[in-house]
């Protein structure tokens, strides 16, 4: 009953971001599309302000946290809807169908990796589950429990949207479910591509369901076997694609840079390395010259959820990783090791399948000028990862086993989306069947 | 000629985009399918019954914190120790484990025990593994995981 309950929080977060929906027309048939996009938006609104009430020290009820997201939701519900709009996104063609049916098959065969505790990761004990469990006891985001000596390997300043989303759940459902935390895990993969599938169709509809079951493969592969059930690369991956899906797929426009915004948004709150990814993603925009209110825009969410997390973790004392504590000096003493070690988690094993074919279609497309700026992305996340490796740490082998081939997710959903940015623009099947289409 | 060959050259790419994607997705799902087991039970007993590498011990650990759970007030201080041939040591993997699985006790470590003042030391210990040798403890209760100890007042 716990279980049944706690994932029905969690499936509840949606309510709380129907006012996504508003920022982008959306297809009547798209329930997955609209169910996605708003639990991203509901996920982060009561993330913040999960925050911001710890900030000012107000205990949190169920009631009080509801109230304040439901209510912007249903007010969203009212404004103009294009339902006109709406009608000129088509349906699922039979072409699409099949790959579709391929990603979903991909999903159950995590779903069956997490529910046989195949995929449980070690980290969701150490900390992120034990967070979630602390703060729905207390009510709140225990500075005290994170301040305490005991609990120093926790990692008591690393974002907190997970543990809180976890809390949620947990004081609706009165009890901590481990199951369920695991269960978030396949979730957020359907999520992720169902996101991806639906921003990509929006401008290169024949190929998005093809890329989606490419992308399924590639992250129901890595989740299952970096053990992510659990842990919180599953939800940095989900916002991290709403991020750039938004960016890339939809049109330049205010709406879109809102949508972005809470994708960031996401990712920062999610893990310290998203804020690598959101620092990347702004050099980004700014390479492509969209102006200063389109990037402040862009970088609002993000900032203020950022901003209210350091405020938090500064008045107790627990700014660790901000300040770079803990990890020695820099030195590039152990560079080879570290390379080593690095290229050979980046294999998967599975031979660097999921770079390999992901620089195969990149380098097959016609469009890698504009892929740039997010080749720039993954490497410059490549660059901050090795950076971190190379301070002198006691054991930096355990270090880079324990974590780099979950780190090496995001570059690689980069260099994905580059792939997919370059062969949309005339990649050489699309020439040649534009051809035939044309006798 | 030079026409041809760009036809040509466009038709084999063409082909090879159109089959990378699936034969890729395919490779990776059935090495995704190759590293899972077949697991009759389910759900298994504890999350991490089959994690990989396959270890029993964090099963063993997390099994034998949910007995010592039911036996402990709530808000007392438990202190979590592996012991072997009598020596008890601190574990930072278990006191992180046991934060998560005790959580209406305070997981407190070994370095209390050492306190000039009596009423640091933890009320219990649980112990995983083998026997605690410390005449300030008394044994509470044996599981096959592990026991629990009571300190004497």
């Amino acid at each position: 009953m716990t279980l049944l309950n706690f994932l029905g929080a969690i499936l509840l977060l949606p309510l709380f971001g129907l006012w996504m929906l508003r920022l982008m027309t959306v297809g009547r048939h798209e329930v997955l599309f609209r169910f996605s996009l708003a639990f991203a938006g509901g996920a982060v609104a009561l993330g913040i302000e999960m925050l911001l009430f710890s900030l000012a020290g107000i205990y949190w009820t169920p009631f009080l946290l509801v109230v304040g997201p439901l209510t912007i939701s249903f007010l969203s519900l009212g404004a103009g809807a294009d339902d006109a709009r709406a009608e000129h996104i088509e349906p699922i063609e039979r072409s699409e169908r099949l790959y579709l049916a391929g990603s979903a098959l991909i999903v159950l065969v995590v779903l069956y990796a997490a529910v046989s505790a195949q995929m449980t990761s070690p980290d969701l004990l150490f900390f992120w589950g034990t967070k979630g469990q602390r703060f729905a006891m207390t009510h709140q985001i225990d500075g005290a429990f994170l301040a305490a000596a005991e609990n120093r390997l926790m990692h008591p300043d690393y974002p907190p949207l997970l543990p809180l989303l976890f809390a949620w759940a947990a004081m609706i459902a009165r009890a901590f479910s481990w199951w369920g935390a695991i269960l978030t895990a396949p979730l957020f993969l359907g999520m992720t591509l169902t996101l991806f599938f639906s921003f990509a169709r929006r401008s290169a509809k024949e190929e998005a369901a093809r890329w989606t079951l490419l992308l399924a493969a590639i992250l129901g592969y890595c989740f299952v076997l970096t053990a992510s059930a659990g842990n919180a690369e599953p939800p940095l991956i989900f916002f991290e694609a709403l991020a750039l899906g938004a960016l890339i797929f939809l049109p330049r426009d205010s709406s879109s840079e809102w949508i972005t915004s809470v994708g960031l948004a996401g990712a920062i709150l999610t893990k310290f390395e998203g804020l690598i990814f959101v620092s990347l993603t702004i050099g980004m925009v700014m390479l492509q010259r969209r102006g200063a209110r389109s990037v402040l825009r862009m970088m609002s969410l993000p900032a203020l959820a950022l901003g209210c997390w350091i405020v938090f973790c500064a008045q107790r004392g627990l700014l660790h990783s901000y300040r770079g504590e803990g990890y020695g000096a820099f030195s590039v003493e152990n560079a080879g090791l570290v390379l080593g070690e690095l290229t050979h988690h980046a294999g998967y094993h599975i031979v660097w399948l999921p770079w390999v074919v992901v620089a195969v279609l990149w380098l097959g497309g016609s469009g890698k000028r504009e892929s740039v700026p997010l080749i720039l992305i993954g490497l410059g996340f490549l660059a901050f990862i090795l950076f971190s490796y190379l301070h002198d740490v006691s054991n930096v082998r355990l270090w880079i086993a324990a974590s780099a081939n979950r780190t090496l997710m995001t570059p690689l959903l980069a260099f994905f989306f580059a792939a997919v940015v370059a062969g949309r623009k005339g990649h050489p099947g699309r020439a040649a069947s534009t051809a035939d289409d044309h006798g | 000629m030079q026409g041809n060959g760009t036809v040509l050259t466009r038709a084999s790419s063409s082909q090879l985009w159109r089959w990378l994607i699936p034969l890729a997705s395919l490779a990776l799902t059935i090495r995704l399918l190759t590293i899972l087991q077949f697991i009759p039970e389910i759900p298994p007993r504890t999350i991490v019954s089959h994690i990989r590498p396959v270890s029993r011990e964090p099963e063993r650990g997390v099994l034998f914190l949910t007995q010592v759970e039911k036996l402990l007030p709530t808000g007392s201080t438990v202190r979590i120790a592996q012991a072997r041939n009598g020596v008890t040591t601190d574990d930072p993997v278990a006191l992180l484990v046991a934060a998560g699985q005790l959580p209406r006790q305070r997981v407190v470590r070994l370095s209390r025990l050492r306190s000039s003042d009596p009423r640091e030391y933890p009320e219990f210990i649980a112990s995983l593994g083998g026997e605690l040798r410390d005449p300030r403890y008394v044994l509470v209760a044996s599981f096959r995981e592990g026991s629990l100890y009571r300190i004497i007042r």
